[in-house]
């Protein structure tokens, strides 16, 4: 799933403190799965904000309202009352949130109150990993079903670099080397000689470098 | 953060309609005593609250709180982990407690809307809770008593070192306070006709139980020193001498009266007394415990033999018995068997019969209600109806002897026939299914915490008198029994539709009670549950609260503290009843583990000075597992909050428990 | 012979090479790069000009090869993945070829966070495979990575790579090496070697492989210089091997630089017996001096 993280409360109050009324918007998909932006985190935000406000002596007030997707059209319609009484809508989805709520609220303004950092896999209960990079050209059949590169620091496509040591990336101790579990699986799967193929250049125009990407369910097209 | 597990449980999907089921003592209960709530309450202090719980379904709570049987107790969920809760025994702690604090005797005045009016023939356990719940349908009802007092075999059959005869007398009185009339000293059949009353009342209602003892066809029956249990006992409990009682007293019978009897009989005479019965020892059909107490005041138990004659020419000399091989049949029916031959002789003066009770029913004319050809009365269990339109009846009369409570559940069964045969909307309650059993893995993880002994006087002294022989738990005991409770189905309750099946319960609860299946569907066990909440505080859907202290009443409870004169508020743990912060308004919860970074950040929205948490060391859990990790967890998440808003890190204190007086044993 | 490279010249001649290592200036000044020319120009075959190594801001390597041509001495010019684009690739090797540069290093970079811009982007459009088969083809095609025909001259580079026998997988660094072998390349220089054991494991799998036939094999040396470099590089620096011994050895020296260049040389002349091996690359980082030393003392050449 998509996972982000509430930016710091002093950044959010600097975007909300210009303004009376504020609608913190949840969002009960990936940030709440991810623990940080659902309806207990929204009405959570809401109240700290209630607290530092109302202890500035700043007017307005503060409401949390959460819907189940903001990813989606009918779902932010159904806030609209909620979303006309603020004068910002702070929303803790991620950064697709508050871009949907400028589409479908074009005169609202909209802040962020979280960083979205990633789509990934949860290990183990409360420790996320990144597991997908929307390259838009999945190779992990040639990797093992290990995705290099979203787990490689170095996206290399070719092997391990000379910084891999006792299974840990250059980087850092906590992080493991991708291409350490890809050789470990491939080894166990007796397909060592797949790596003996030379993979890439990638084709990065697929992936966000190719400029904003669009998808279509075919056959819908008006 | 509470249970860091990296592996999924295997998921088995519970029976359907878990949101239904109630804790097992309730359903095991013939009157269906919310035993949970009230327990609940003990275990906070709150007596008089508790007792208003009791008295929800139960007329008579201080009586039922002493002689009760506890059927609840062989139900409850604890005795699979360690021993039952005291139930009965708490019961009486929420009545004591109430009366000590002046609380919870103040009867409702029962408006008799209906106008319609009901004569209750009888004041034992059934006629009276026929009445009290008549009352609060309002129908007016009018109990007819032959006896000066009212109270039925409660007050003529029953001792008052079981049951004071005070206690009785409170109970009674608040149902009178009520506002039901209870005429004393008229016998229908001799001083009112019942077919008048028939037709003066708009409905009978027949609860003259069992009040005739059974006789013995035994040669020497007929001697002046050979007693019948029931007016035996009620001269006994009106203070009237027995002259005839001698020194040497043998007492006919295994079942609860006979105990009353004979451990009367040891009272008063201070003589060698010794129970005679036809049962074996496990066979015997009074309540263990009555055996136990019966045995430590000295009374001697004779099994398997049978009265085969009364030994004596004008004074009773001692009564012959004969072996009984087996007292029931293949299909478990009463049918005696002895060997004739194996004869032997227990010497002694007096003999008292407490075989069995019957009721008399020479009162009902021949018009009905009908008789069948054994002297029963002819009744339709389901309805409560007999022959006769309008006539009703209830209690022993009809179900045979038991314990008082099963009296009072056909009382108030009779109350809601006649209730709705007077045109009041009322109908049967639908009968309650249990939770089931507490799984082994479950039980495994539950902080052990033994049963607290009712403390009673010591068997020498109590046999100088009548006064009571139980002395109640003390407070400190009763709130440590009252924590043993698991909390059946007063735990987590999650909602489908607010649910992301995002699994966090699952990963978190500690006794693996959430489960889901590959399509998101799940629930939570309530026979794993344990009330702990801690998935209640990290459900980021908000998809999951808690039956018992939900979000909303700690809420509310947390601005019922802050009304407190400090401004400031403490998040205080049942089990410990020790404080952290005296000066503060004190939010009770069951553990402070139950506590999310939301709650406390409430505290201070509904104005909270500071706010001290109670949590237990971090060395061992406390009574929930991880709980005081969860406490001290959303206390961080709290504080964070709190310093970033603006307010000082020092506004919310984590305080260890001073003292945690239910881990002493 | 495939490039006017004097190293392929003299590795092809099957002469012992020795390379060093030339680290441009953190400035733009080209007075650094000619002091260190002079330095190790009369005692090595060529100098690794390092790309803003260890992710630190430095002169462009293409620049200061230029300048080290023009002192005579003939640079390998060090190309990594992690700042550039295939575009930015190609580009710069075209100019490098155009300025007279004849040997490229090609790396795929320390990681950013390691350097002074911890904040960077780091590019990793390709990784050092497939720069190297980037590199070969522009040079053999003579084609773009895209396929398009270089029309005017191509550069014609003597194309290298690095190897670290010391990382993990260890069973993998031979078959990786032989990857870029396959992918083009003509020499390798290796991460510094202190654990010879390791190093003569490595070298027969590279053997095994064919890979010391089909490309030369420098190893990589250095002078430690004090006991508490041996310490830190054994303990704090990633794919570093440094076997006790040695650290005990320096721990024991009476003149720490002394004994550092020795031990530098006993790996030198241990390193020479191992078949495959044909030559050494001295990085004596921040102290060029000590290369003279270790070239005589080793017996190497001039």
């Amino acid at each position: 799933m998509i996972t982000a993280e509430r930016k710091e409360f002093d950044e959010i109050r600097q975007m909300t403190d210009p303004h009376e009324n504020v609608l913190v918007a949840g969002c009960n998909t990936c940030v709440a799965v991810c623990l940080t932006g659902g309806e207990k985190e929204a009405e959570q935000l809401a109240q700290q904000l209630r607290i530092a406000r109302n202890h500035d002596g700043i007017k307005g007030k503060v409401e949390a309202v959460t819907v189940l997707r903001q990813c989606e059209n009918e779902y932010l319609d159904s806030i609209s009352e909620q979303v006309e009484r603020a004068d910002i809508v702070l929303s803790t989805a991620c950064s697709i949130g508050p871009q949907g709520l400028v589409f479908r609220y074009p005169a609202k303004r909209v802040a962020p109150a979280m960083n979205t950092n990633m789509m990934g896999y949860v290990k183990e209960h409360h420790v996320w990993t990144e597991y997908c990079a929307a390259c838009g050209s999945c190779l992990i059949a040639a990797t093992g079903g290990i995705c290099p590169v979203a787990r490689c620091a170095k996206t290399l496509l070719n092997g391990p670099c000379g910084g891999s040591q006792n299974g840990r990336c250059e980087i850092s101790p906590e992080v493991p080397c991708a291409w350490q579990e890809i050789y470990d699986r491939l080894a166990a799967l007796g397909d060592l000689d797949t790596l003996k193929r030379i993979v890439g250049p990638k084709k990065w125009n697929l992936s966000n470098s190719g400029g904003p990407r669009t998808m279509k369910k075919e056959g819908f097209e008006p | 953060m509470a249970n860091q597990t990296a592996t999924l449980r295997s998921f088995s999907r519970p029976v359907p309609g878990d949101e239904l089921r109630r804790p097992p003592c309730e359903v095991a209960c013939p009157i269906r005593t919310d035993a949970q709530r009230y327990i609940q309450l003990v275990a906070e202090g709150r007596s008089a609250e508790a007792l208003a719980v009791v008295r929800k379904t139960n007329p008579l709570p201080q009586v039922i709180g002493r002689i009760c049987p506890h059927p609840c107790e062989d139900a409850c969920r604890r005795g699979q982990v360690d021993e039952p809760i005291a139930i009965c025994n708490l019961k009486r702690v929420a009545s004591d407690g109430a009366k000590a604090a002046e609380l919870g005797f103040k009867p409702p005045k029962a408006a008799f809307t209906t106008g319609k009016k009901v004569v209750i023939i009888g004041s034992g356990p059934s006629g009276l809770a026929a009445a009290h719940d008549l009352a609060l349908m309002g129908v007016q009802p009018v109990v007819f008593e032959k006896q000066p007092e009212a109270g039925g075999f409660l007050r003529s059959g029953i001792l008052s070192y079981r049951l004071p005869k005070n206690i009785l007398d409170e109970d009674i009185d608040y149902i009178r306070g009520m506002g039901v009339e209870i005429k004393t000293g008229v016998r229908v059949g001799e001083d009112v006709d019942f077919s008048d009353l028939a037709q003066e009342f708009d409905a009978v209602l027949i609860a003259v139980g069992l009040s005739e003892s059974r006789s013995l066809p035994v040669p020497g029956a007929g001697l002046p020193q050979v007693l019948l249990a029931v007016p035996y006992l009620e001269a006994v409990n009106a203070g009237r001498p027995v002259p005839e009682l001698g020194k040497e007293i043998i007492v006919i019978g295994g079942g609860n009266v006979a105990i009353d009897v004979a451990r009367s009989a040891r009272r008063l005479t201070g003589g060698k007394v010794t129970m005679v019965c036809l049962e074996a020892d496990y066979e015997m059909p009074a309540h263990s415990w009555e055996i136990e107490d019966a045995t430590a005041e000295g009374i001697g138990i004779i099994c398997s033999q049978g009265p085969n004659a009364i030994i004596g020419e004008d004074r009773v000399e001692g009564l012959q018995v004969k072996k009984c091989e087996s007292v029931f049949d293949g299909q478990g029916r009463f049918a005696p068997k002895f060997c004739e031959t194996e004869l032997s002789l227990i010497s002694g003066d007096t003999v008292i019969i407490a075989i069995g009770q019957m009721s008399n029913l020479a009162f009902l004319p021949d018009t009905g209600p009908d008789i069948n050809e054994r002297g029963i009365l002819i009744f339709d269990r389901e309805q409560c109806t007999t022959t006769r339109r309008g006539v009703f009846a209830g209690g022993e009369v009809v179900t045979g002897p038991g314990a008082a409570v099963n009296a009072l559940a056909s009382g108030k069964r009779a109350a809601i026939a006649i209730a709705h045969y007077l045109g009041v909307a009322v109908d049967f309650p639908e009968e309650p299914v249990a939770i089931g059993e507490v799984p082994a893995a479950v039980a495994e993880k539950v902080k052990p915490a033994p049963r607290r002994k009712m403390p009673a006087r010591p068997a020498g002294g109590r046999l100088q008198d009548f006064n009571e022989v139980e002395l109640g738990l003390t407070e400190v005991e009763a709130r440590c029994e009252a924590s043993r409770c698991l909390l059946c189905t007063a735990g987590a309750r999650y909602s489908q539709l607010k649910c992301i099946a995002c699994l966090t319960c699952v990963r978190v609860c500690p006794y693996g009670a959430p489960w889901a299946d590959k399509d998101g569907l799940g629930g939570i066990s309530p026979e794993r549950c344990q009330a702990c909440g801690i998935c209640f505080t990290q459900c980021p859907a908000k998809a999951i609260d808690l039956t018992l202290l939900s979000e909303n009443d700690i809420e509310r409870e947390i601005g019922v503290a802050l009304a407190n004169e400090s401004g400031d508020v403490e998040f205080g743990c049942w089990y410990s009843q020790s404080r952290v912060e005296p000066e503060a308004g004190l939010v009770l919860l069951p553990c402070t583990g139950r506590l999310s970074a939301g709650l406390i950040l409430n505290a201070f929205e509904q104005g909270a000075g500071k706010v001290y948490v109670a949590v237990c060391s971090e060395s061992e859990d406390g009574h929930f597992i991880h709980g005081h990790r969860q406490a001290r967890a959303a206390v961080a998440e709290a504080q964070k909050a709190i310093e970033e808003a603006g307010l000082g890190p020092e506004s919310i204190e984590v305080r260890l428990e001073p003292e945690l007086k239910c881990k002493k044993i | 012979m495939k490039t006017g490279s004097n190293l392929e010249r003299i590795l092809e001649s099957g002469a012992f090479a020795v390379t060093a290592e030339l680290g441009p200036p953190k400035s733009a000044d080209p007075q650094v790069i000619i002091d260190k020319a002079a330095i190790l120009k009369d005692h090595v075959d060529a100098v690794n000009i390092t790309d803003n190594q260890t992710a630190i801001v430095r002169m462009s390597s293409a620049a200061a090869a230029k300048i080290c041509i023009e002192q005579g001495l003939e640079p390998v010019m060090q190309m990594t993945c992690r700042d550039r684009n295939r575009l930015a690739i190609q580009a710069d090797i075209l100019g490098a070829a155009a300025l007279g540069v004849k040997n490229l290093l090609c790396l795929t970079g320390d990681h950013q966070c390691f350097g002074n811009h911890p904040q960077a982007l780091g590019v990793f459009d390709l990784d050092s495979i497939t720069m190297i088969r980037m590199v070969k083809d522009m040079r053999d095609g003579p084609m773009f990575q895209n396929g398009e025909e270089i029309t005017g001259p191509a550069p014609k580079l003597f194309i290298g790579a690095a190897a670290n026998p010391y990382a993990d997988p260890f069973p993998y660094r031979a078959l990786r090496l032989a990857k870029k072998v396959d992918a083009g390349i003509g020499f390798v220089q290796t991460q510094i070697v202190f654990n010879v054991d390791k190093f003569e494991e490595f070298m027969h799998q590279c053997r095994e492989l064919g890979v010391s036939e089909r490309c030369r094999i420098l190893a990589g040396v250095a002078p430690l210089k004090s006991a508490g470099m041996a310490k830190y590089m054994k303990n704090r620096v990633a794919g570093m091997d440094v076997p006790d011994k040695i650290v005990t050895r320096m721990s024991g020296a009476k003149d720490a630089q002394d004994e550092g260049i020795q031990v530098c040389v006993d790996i030198i002349n241990r390193i020479r017996e191992i078949e495959g091996v044909a030559g050494v690359h001295i990085m004596a980082v921040e102290w060029e001096t000590s290369v003279s030393e270790i070239v005589r003392r080793a017996g190497l050449k001039k």
